[in-house]
């Protein structure tokens, strides 16, 4: 059986029931005021805080050259798995190079450990929040597609 | 000749006053979307043209051409029916509102209405209660639970609902001394104490509070619109109906929306009259620069946009009120009508017939 609550006792504001004008009048002026907060998001987009964590990028030195070593650090540190880098070696016989970079963005959580774990500031993330496509392999980013040439 | 043209009048008048409901009921769902979205600080329908001016059109298109789901039940015949019923009973009811001063133009009679019905009042309630029938067949027949409950709910509520409502209408018809919808909205010219205008509201205030609630109520708005509450019954009784069905128990219920409008101006505000203006002066003063025909006609179109107006006004309190308020219990509602909206409305007609015994002995 239910407890019957006892209800608390209304005052003559209550039963005239000002409460239902007061929403009313509360209603109208929203109504009146004409304001929204909607971001249209095609048209519009949101602003992103600071350290956003967007779609990834690879950057370059002031010689046009990739800054990525392919040592590998964002590949094991990455928790999904998703970084795959080929290696090759330069001119240079004490730095390697990468042969191919690729990021499956499907995979990736965007949680920026790999960018942490970049000894040499070549993988950053951008503000680039909105990217779609139409299959899969569209989504797995590689090196001319993570190429970023100026800052 | 003449006989053609009093024929075509016959004819267009009704068209015109169908086309003029039916760009309500499909203005009505944009205006009722694009104001609860400025109450809640959103933007509303905003693709279909400027403004999302197109959205009812765009909402058209699709019902037409969306597929016709029909549920898979023994009550076939009576699935299909129930969305019919409701609005041929609904806009049936809508023929017996007169909406504007009979008039002569040339020796040919325009009727501002669809059907001249001395006893319009009875006529409409009668027609507004078919459309129960409607609901509680389509709840039954669309074999889930959802909608059964959302009609077993609106076959209660409606009932409950229409005795306060037939109470205060038969208040009305007491003070008015009349059936005729016409002849009510006539006699609310000229003054009350000298000041007032003389509606029913001021009339009746009483009568008045109790005929909005229970006609919210009998349209299924909030906050008594239980038989379709979605957090509760998916969308009640509609909730298996599908493409053009969908859009006639749609139509139905703006139209029944529309329907209470035109009964709270036609009983409670006056009807097409202006306040404090007779109609009778405002033909004599535009006779006064046109010739008397004219005269007649441009007072004609000037109070049907006086009625157009204020069903308008009475719809926005609807949406308004829709946007505010949160949905009342069952209980609740139910005690609110056989608690309090009965013995008012009873002790009003009491009353109500009591002074008028007084008046006229």
């Amino acid at each position: 059986m239910a407890i019957r609550v006892k209800e608390p006792a209304r005052g003559v504001k209550n039963r005239l029931y000002v409460e239902l004008l007061q929403g009313m009048w509360f209603t109208l002026k929203k109504l009146l005021g004409w304001t929204d907060v909607t971001i249209e998001y095609p048209e519009e987009k949101r602003v992103v805080y600071p350290r956003f964590r967007g779609k990834h990028a690879l950057t370059v030195d002031d010689n046009g050259r990739l800054r990525c070593l392919a040592c590998y650090c964002c590949a094991r540190v990455c928790p999904p798995k998703c970084i795959r880098i080929v290696a090759k070696e330069t001119d240079d016989p004490m730095e390697k190079m990468p042969e191919s970079y690729e990021i499956d963005l499907l995979r990736c959580a965007f949680c920026g450990l790999c960018v942490e774990a970049c000894p040499c500031g070549a993988l950053i993330m951008t503000e680039d929040y909105d990217f779609t496509a139409f299959s899969r392999e569209e989504l797995v980013m590689n090196i001319e597609k993570l190429r970023m040439d100026k800052r | 000749m003449k006989m053609v043209v009093q024929y075509i009048v016959y004819l267009g008048v009704p068209l015109i006053f169908l086309a003029v409901v039916f760009t309500i009921v499909a203005y009505l769902s944009y205006v009722e979307r694009k104001m609860g979205a400025f109450m809640q600080i959103r933007v509303g329908p905003n693709r279909a043209g400027p403004w999302g001016i197109l959205q009812p059109i765009a909402d058209a298109i699709k019902f037409l051409f969306k597929e016709d789901v029909i549920v898979d039940t023994k009550d076939k015949a009576l699935y299909v029916f129930a969305p019919a019923i409701i609005f041929i009973a609904t806009f049936v009811a809508l023929a017996a509102l007169p909406f504007g001063m009979s008039f002569s133009f040339m020796g040919i009679n325009v009727e501002m209405n669809v059907v001249n019905i001395s006893v319009g009042v009875l006529f409409v309630v009668a027609f507004s209660g078919i459309a129960v029938y409607g609901i509680v067949l389509g709840g039954w027949a669309s074999g889930s639970k959802y909608p059964l409950l959302g009609a077993m709910r609106s076959a209660a509520q409606v009932l409950s609902y229409e005795v306060p409502l037939t109470l205060t209408i038969a208040i009305m018809v007491l003070t008015y001394n009349t059936f005729d919808l016409t002849k009510i909205a006539d006699l609310q010219q000229g003054t009350l104490l000298g000041f007032l205008p003389r509606w029913g509201v001021f009339l009746q205030p009483v009568a008045f509070l109790v005929f909005i609630a229970s006609a919210f109520a009998e349209a299924n708005r909030i906050p008594f619109d239980l038989p379709e509450e979605e957090s509760v019954l998916v969308s009640g009784y509609h909730t298996e109906y599908s493409s053009m069905k969908f859009a006639m128990l749609f139509m139905a219920e703006y139209g029944h929306m529309i329907l209470a409008s035109g009964l709270i101006v036609l009983f409670f505000l006056g009807g097409w009259h202006l306040p404090y203006i007779n109609a009778s002066s405002i033909v004599s003063a535009f006779a006064a620069i046109i010739p008397a025909d004219w005269a007649r006609l441009v007072t004609a179109l000037l109070l049907f946009g006086v009625f157009f107006v204020k069903v308008c006004a009475v719809l926005f309190v609807y949406v308004w009120a829709r946007w505010t308020f949160p949905r009342f219990r069952f209980d609740q509602l139910m005690s609110i009508c056989w608690k309090v909206l009965v013995p008012v409305s009873m002790v009003d007609l009491v009353i109500t017939a009591g002074v008028i015994t007084w008046l006229y002995a």
